[in-house]
């Protein structure tokens, strides 16, 4: 497939347009792979979610077509060719792989090739390969500073509210070239060390101290020199942690989620457990009451039976009908005087007219106290079940409130890749380590370094005062003066040259921002404090260091960018991929004009969504020179791309 | 002839206790209290019925106090009409009798229940139970209040 850009001064904006999935941002991938050797895009929040359908395996660069029709021993190429014109020159980067299929499963990348062509006029095409072939790549755009130029727009709108300033002094510090000033300095610190050496090395005490005043200024090196390593790893590790944390945006934790879901579970089970035991109570309390309701007019009528019986004085019985029984047969009574027979008749009346015995008597007395606990169990029988069902009906509320939850944790984590998920918040994690040990490490260094840098004072002073005892060494003590003085002029040169080079990407920066910027008024200026973090000055003078979703973020990432390449003379096309995707309302339309008037001096690349591009057509339609649809065969194994425009 | 020493079921309604015990109505229930709950039921319906052929059931041994209360108080009540209902706490055979004659009246009207869902079975009888107290107990004791 062959894409070729209409080369117009004025006009150079290039548009493709596909659905989703189409393969645009395989362009970017493209290009990155071409330059590279990698896809930086490949990482996606789609991957977060679980395709079980798909393969395990790394999915071949190789189109699915091909890739389907590969027979084993047969070879296939991906080859990616890029032209740049430049003036009367053309460069072309190519990058090619071959598949070959060695089983029904894998696909075995057999070689890889990456070659640079220069045409130029009236002279025979020069081929480069390996190192002058990357060589020519870091002169076109340095992969340090790649993400410059080929970024994708969620990137671009996320870039300054998130980066931390590591990767904008990283990008500076490589546009300024002081790679040869560093060396330089490194070159005058050891004259200068030798001739130190050469000055005492005759005189003990100074010999001493030089070698002491050594020992301590290669520590201090060498401990500066960790320093710049942990604050460069510290600087990778909050960019790690931002790229995460954007990845992660609105994915939910799928562990912890999925631990806490257990844990869940594991409460409604013994909720459950609960509510069975109160259900159990519950059919008890009815079976216990399926007889004593029923039974209540009994209980009442015994009750009342007593008590009336008791009103006439008729309970307790005043004669023992056991006792007059025992009293006639042994014709005694009970303080042990002989009865008569007259005695006996009337003791025979009285046991006449007792009706009822005394024992049963006796009997249901007793019983009364029970019957009124039964009877006041009966009356309470609304209270028990009421409290009961309280009871069952607050666990089901608790349990049906757990069970929403669980299934809310559901909702959140269905479909997505629990082990892909786990390892972004694990990368994220060993990011957050990295800067914590970074901390700590550095801060142990800066305390170091200061009692270091005392010690080296001391000693150096110590020296200096010991000069007079060193003979005839005026030749080389100037020699080694002026050494000191180059390696201190150098250090300031350079420093120079990074804030120099800072302060133009700053004001080329704020000129860009207010030149594309519809709020002017808002905004009166752009900051790259110490740090290299990039702000946005409001009229009132304070920094903004967090944008809205108006598309000033957008903006500001895209005035650096062109700024730094202003600056840097790295012109290369910029390649953005969904440029307006998290842009809302009217800033959307303020955007494409702005993408629009950087285009016509810088080449641009955009890719837009289907749906997204509508919204800003009656402005790029018209400014763009080509325009490209992109789609996908019926087949849906390999992607097209239509020019329109 | 002494007190007897143990409650009789009808020989057909051992079935019954045994099907009501597997739908899960007498589950975890021993027997005196299966033949309570079978009892309490042929009261609420007045279902008395004496006995075709009888099995022994359980030792009277194994009723609680509270059991033997109601026992006698049903057979008191059921007595209410004699010069003195108590006198029947003397005839022990004659209360475990009654007894005995609303347990089977109660479990033929069970085991109609319970062709229901048992979940339903439950309900229906909360609902019951429900009823009888407003009807027979509140009503009541408002009417002998006024």
């Amino acid at each position: 497939m062959e894409i070729k850009f209409n080369i117009n001064e004025d006009k150079g904006l290039h548009i493709f347009v596909g659905k989703m999935g189409t393969g645009k941002s395989n362009l970017l991938n493209a290009i990155n792979w071409c330059l590279y050797g990698d896809e930086p895009i490949i990482e996606g929040k789609d991957q977060l979610i679980n395709k079980s359908d798909m393969s395990t395996d790394e999915q071949p660069r190789l189109n699915t077509e091909k890739y389907k029709c590969l027979k084993p021993g047969n070879t296939e190429i991906v080859s990616v060719k890029i032209y740049i014109v430049d003036g009367n020159s053309t460069i072309i980067f190519q990058r090619e792989e071959k598949y070959r299929l060695v089983n029904e499963k894998t696909v075995n990348v057999s070689e890889d090739n990456f070659e640079v062509t220069i045409i130029e006029p009236d002279t025979q095409p020069q081929i480069f390969e390996e190192y002058t072939a990357n060589a020519y790549v870091e002169k076109f755009v340095p992969q340090e500073i790649r993400d410059y130029f080929f970024f994708d727009g969620e990137k671009l709108d996320r870039y300054f509210k998130e980066t931390s300033g590591h990767m904008n002094k990283h990008a500076i510090e490589t546009i300024s070239q002081i790679e040869i000033l560093e060396k330089s300095k490194e070159t005058l610190d050891d004259i200068f060390s030798e001739y130190r050496r050469l000055t005492t090395k005759n005189i003990p005490e100074l010999k001493k101290i030089t070698e002491d005043l050594e020992a301590v200024e290669d520590k201090i090196k060498k401990l500066e020199e960790e320093k710049v390593l942990l604050d460069s790893q510290k600087g990778t590790a909050k960019d790690t942690e931002s790229h995460y944390d954007r990845l992660l945006r609105g994915v939910p934790d799928v562990k912890k989620l999925s631990e806490e879901q257990s844990r869940k579970e594991e409460k409604k089970g013994k909720l459950k457990e609960k509510r069975n035991e109160k259900e159990k109570v519950y059919k008890d309390l009815l079976r216990k009451y399926s007889v004593l309701i029923p039974i209540d007019p009994a209980i009442q009528f015994v009750l009342d039976y007593i008590s009336s019986n008791q009103s006439i004085g008729k309970f307790p019985p005043t004669n023992d009908e056991r006792l007059i029984e025992e009293i006639i047969h042994k014709k005694e009574c009970i303080c042990g005087r002989t009865v008569d027979s007259e005695e006996i008749k009337i003791l025979e009346k009285l046991k006449e007219k007792i009706s009822l015995p005394a024992k049963i008597v006796a009997e249901i007395l007793e019983e009364s106290g029970k019957l009124k606990n039964l009877k006041k169990e009966i009356v309470n029988f609304p209270d028990v079940m009421k409290r009961n069902y309280e009871d069952i009906d607050g666990l089901d509320s608790e349990i049906d409130s757990i069970q929403n939850e669980i299934d809310e944790i559901g909702r959140k984590i269905k479909g997505y890749d629990q082990e892909q998920i786990g390892k972004y918040y694990e990368n994220r994690g060993l990011a957050r380590e990295t800067i914590d040990r970074n901390n700590n490490r550095l801060g142990q260094i800066s305390s170091e370094l200061d009692k270091l840098k005392r010690e080296s004072k001391d000693l150096t002073e110590k020296l200096n005062k010991g000069k007079n005892l060193i003979e005839d060494t005026s030749t080389i003590e100037s020699k080694k003066d002026f050494v000191n003085n180059s390696r201190e002029i150098l250090e300031k040169i350079k420093d120079n040259v990074i804030v120099k080079i800072k302060n133009e990407v700053e004001e080329k920066t704020k000129d860009i921002f207010l030149k594309l910027s519809w709020k002017k008024q808002t905004f009166n200026g752009v900051k790259l404090d110490d740090n290299y973090k990039l702000y946005l000055i409001h009229e009132d003078g304070f920094k903004i260091s967090k944008t809205s979703s108006g598309g000033e973020g957008e903006i500001l990432a895209l005035s650096f960018v062109s700024a730094l390449h202003e600056v840097s003379g790295f012109n290369s096309t910029v390649v953005i991929d969904r440029p307006i995707t998290l842009v809302s309302g009217e800033a959307t339309l303020k955007v494409a004009e702005v993408l629009t008037k950087m285009s016509s001096n810088k080449q641009l690349i955009l890719m837009f969504n289907t749906d997204e591009y509508p919204l800003v057509s009656t402005v790029l339609d018209n400014a763009c020179s080509d325009k490209f649809l992109v789609g996908l065969t019926s087949s849906e194994r390999e992607c097209y791309i239509q020019k329109v425009i | 002839m002494g007190d007897p020493d143990r409650l009789y079921i009808d020989k057909d309604d051992r079935t019954i206790y045994k099907k009501l015990k597997e739908i899960g109505i007498f589950k975890d229930l021993q027997d005196k209290d299966q033949f309570m709950f079978a009892m309490g039921y042929g009261i609420r319906y007045k279902q008395k019925i004496p006995l075709k052929s009888r099995e022994n059931f359980f030792l009277v041994d194994r009723f609680k106090d509270e059991d033997i209360v109601v026992l006698n108080s049903l057979a008191i009540y059921e007595n209410r009409n004699a010069n003195e209902p108590i006198e029947i706490l003397k005839d022990k055979a004659e209360i475990y009798k009654i007894a005995e004659e609303y347990a089977h009246g109660g479990i033929l009207l069970i085991e109609g229940s319970s062709n229901t869902q048992i979940e339903s079975f439950w309900k229906f009888l909360e609902k019951e139970l429900d009823e009888i107290y407003i009807k027979k107990i509140i009503n009541k004791e408002s009417k002998s209040n006024e």
